[in-house]
């Protein structure tokens, strides 16, 4: 099985905290991949190695068989969404889709237009106006748009409310069907990527619980739900900790 | 790229390009006339004997337009004032604002590289801030023109007695200065920027230190570019101008420098031989029962000299070009510092 992200040893450390320590990893291609822990596990910091925006303090991380955002090959390959789906404010929609035109080579102009009359967003309104679901719908189109083979969302709905959560997972799920990209969503919402993903990672304090195809997780540990079987892990990996440290 | 950053900073392209319209407008209505003064005062071709005339004709005609004094003193403000404005308003908020609203992890992650995004966002932004500030040297060294040569002509004291183009206070706002102040004023805003991370803090401290810059280059550093020269005058001072000063400490006698055009940087009292004039002051300069007249022969007797130590005129343009290569310099070290920051630099 190919992979998308392999991280050896990857540790990050801000002055004398690791936000992620000891991380090793393999995320397999070709799936979308859900990656579930507690707040302060390590999931954005993972992410945002991932893509180049981080320089791991120690380990290493591939991506695509290569170390991330070192030229513009690698960086056109990788689409993402960081949290909180940071966009220009005082630039309008339309001028989002312009940017995206421009600074991406590969950009998929007919997708990126189709999806947001779909979305019906005024195109002459400034992302500063937009609500919560709508940037996040704006920047994923973005991210989309540029047509990566590897696609990384940083817990695009956290601060979305219910409904707009539903219909931009409902939407992403679309997206990804009919493309041939693989990937990788963080979220700590154990039923969001019970409805979108096919393959899950549990991250506790930065190491993987768990890791396999959400069908065979379930199967091998049925009666459990999916919610039951994530909890299961991370209070697992919390109770090792504390053996650790005793 | 070059979309993006000319989308980011095109409205303070069109307020740069306003605010230079304006000053074009203002100072090519006035500033011709002014040319015609100088001409007709005769200035240009006195000897240098009778200039004196020529002078308060000059002075004369200046002083009879109301507005010519503000645009004379609001023109040196303005080259002062761009480049701070421009580290401040174009510098500082360039990445700290990005830092702030997060967007630097949507640039970053399209498919341009860091080195090429700060190249293009910092180098449309700096062409546009220098470009800006030399068409407003232009404008208003033009402008002046007239009044600095008269500065730098025989008998300034008997006309406006306004400083020439070599003075430290006009020195930093005409002709290429300027522009290399402000290239140095909006790479330095960038840079404290990048480090603070906070747009409005930036702005504050790149003011402050712009403000240190230019109180300290002139005063402490500009005069360093070349070894000055120094000559000494004899003071004969009965039946001339002249100043005599007694305090505690001593005495001190000066003449006016005859130097058209030059920088002067210090003027000391000596004695015959040239060492600092340490007295002792002659009693008709202490007492009141002696008439002025009794104090300036008793100095002519004293054999005292002048020395002064100045930039010769002629320096003008090397000084210029030392000083605006300096700046140059100065932005593209800052450059390579935050280029070599925004490789490593941390966005979470």
């Amino acid at each position: 099985m190919s992979t998308v992200v392999e991280a050896r040893g990857l540790g990050k450390r801000y002055g004398d905290r690791w936000a992620l320590a000891q991380c090793t990893l393999s995320i397999p291609a070709g799936r979308v991949v859900g990656l579930v822990g507690p707040n302060g596990a390590g999931k954005s910091t993972l992410l945002n190695l991932a893509v180049g925006l981080l320089a791991p303090t120690a380990g290493t991380v591939e991506v695509l068989g290569r170390r991330p955002g070192t030229d513009r090959a690698h960086l056109a390959k990788v689409g993402f969404v960081a949290q909180d789906a940071p966009l220009y404010a005082t630039l309008t929609v339309a001028e989002h889709l312009k940017l995206g035109a421009r600074l991406n080579p590969g950009w998929d102009v007919g997708y990126a237009e189709r999806r947001v009359d779909r979305l019906g967003l005024d195109r002459g309104l400034r992302a500063g106006r937009l609500s919560g679901g709508q940037r996040a719908q704006l920047a994923l189109t973005l991210a989309v748009g540029k047509r990566p083979d590897l696609l990384v969302l940083d817990e695009p709905a956290a601060s979305l409310d219910p409904l707009a959560r539903h219909e931009f997972l409902q939407d992403l799920t679309e997206a990804v069907a009919d493309r041939e990209m693989s990937v990788v969503l963080s979220s700590h919402v154990v039923a969001d990527l019970a409805r979108t993903c096919d393959y899950l990672i549990v991250l506790s304090t930065a190491r993987v619980q768990a890791a396999g195809p959400v069908a065979a997780l379930l199967a091998e540990h049925a009666p459990l739900s999916l919610e039951d079987l994530v909890l299961t892990y991370l209070s697992r990996g919390r109770h090792d900790d504390a053996e650790a440290a005793r | 790229m070059t979309w993006l950053t000319w989308r980011q900073i095109r409205s303070q392209v069109w307020a740069a390009a306003v605010v230079l319209a304006v000053v074009a407008v203002a100072l090519a209505l006035t500033g011709a006339r002014l040319s015609d003064l100088y001409t007709a005062s005769g200035l240009g071709t006195c000897a240098a004997d009778d200039c004196g005339r020529a002078q308060a004709l000059f002075a004369a005609g200046v002083q009879a337009g109301d507005l010519r004094p503000f645009l004379y003193f609001a023109g040196i403000a303005l080259m002062y004032l761009t480049p701070a404005a421009i580290g401040m308003f174009w510098g500082a908020p360039l990445i700290a604002r990005e830092l702030e609203a997060g967007t630097l992890r949507l640039a970053w992650t399209q498919t341009v590289t860091r080195s090429r995004w700060l190249l293009v966002r910092l180098g449309l932004p700096a062409l546009a801030a220098v470009l800006t500030t030399a068409l407003l040297s232009l404008a208003v060294t033009w402008w002046a023109g007239p009044l600095d040569r008269a500065g730098g002509r025989p008998g300034h004291d008997q006309g406006l007695d306004l400083p020439n183009r070599f003075a430290p206070l006009l020195f930093g706002a005409r002709d290429a200065v300027p522009a290399g102040h402000a290239a140095f004023g909006f790479v330095l805003g960038v840079a404290v920027g990048l480090l603070m991370r906070r747009a409005v803090a930036a702005m504050a401290v790149t003011l402050a230190i712009l403000a240190a810059v230019q109180v300290l280059v002139p005063a402490v550093v500009r005069e360093h570019y070349r070894e000055p020269l120094s000559t000494t005058t004899p003071l004969t001072v009965s039946g001339r101008p002249h100043l005599v000063r007694v305090d505690d400490r001593g005495m001190e006698v000066s003449m006016p420098v005859d130097l058209p055009g030059a920088w002067i940087t210090s003027v000391r009292t000596v004695d015959s031989a040239g060492r600092p004039y340490a007295g002792p002051v002659p009693e008709a300069c202490t007492s009141p029962a002696f008439p002025p007249a009794e104090c300036d022969a008793a100095v002519d007797r004293l054999r005292l000299g002048q020395l002064v130590t100045y930039q010769p005129a002629g320096r003008y343009w090397t000084f210029q070009w030392v000083e605006t290569v300096g700046y140059l310099l100065l932005a593209l070290g800052l450059t390579m510092l935050c280029a070599a920051r925004i490789r490593r630099l941390r966005l979470s």
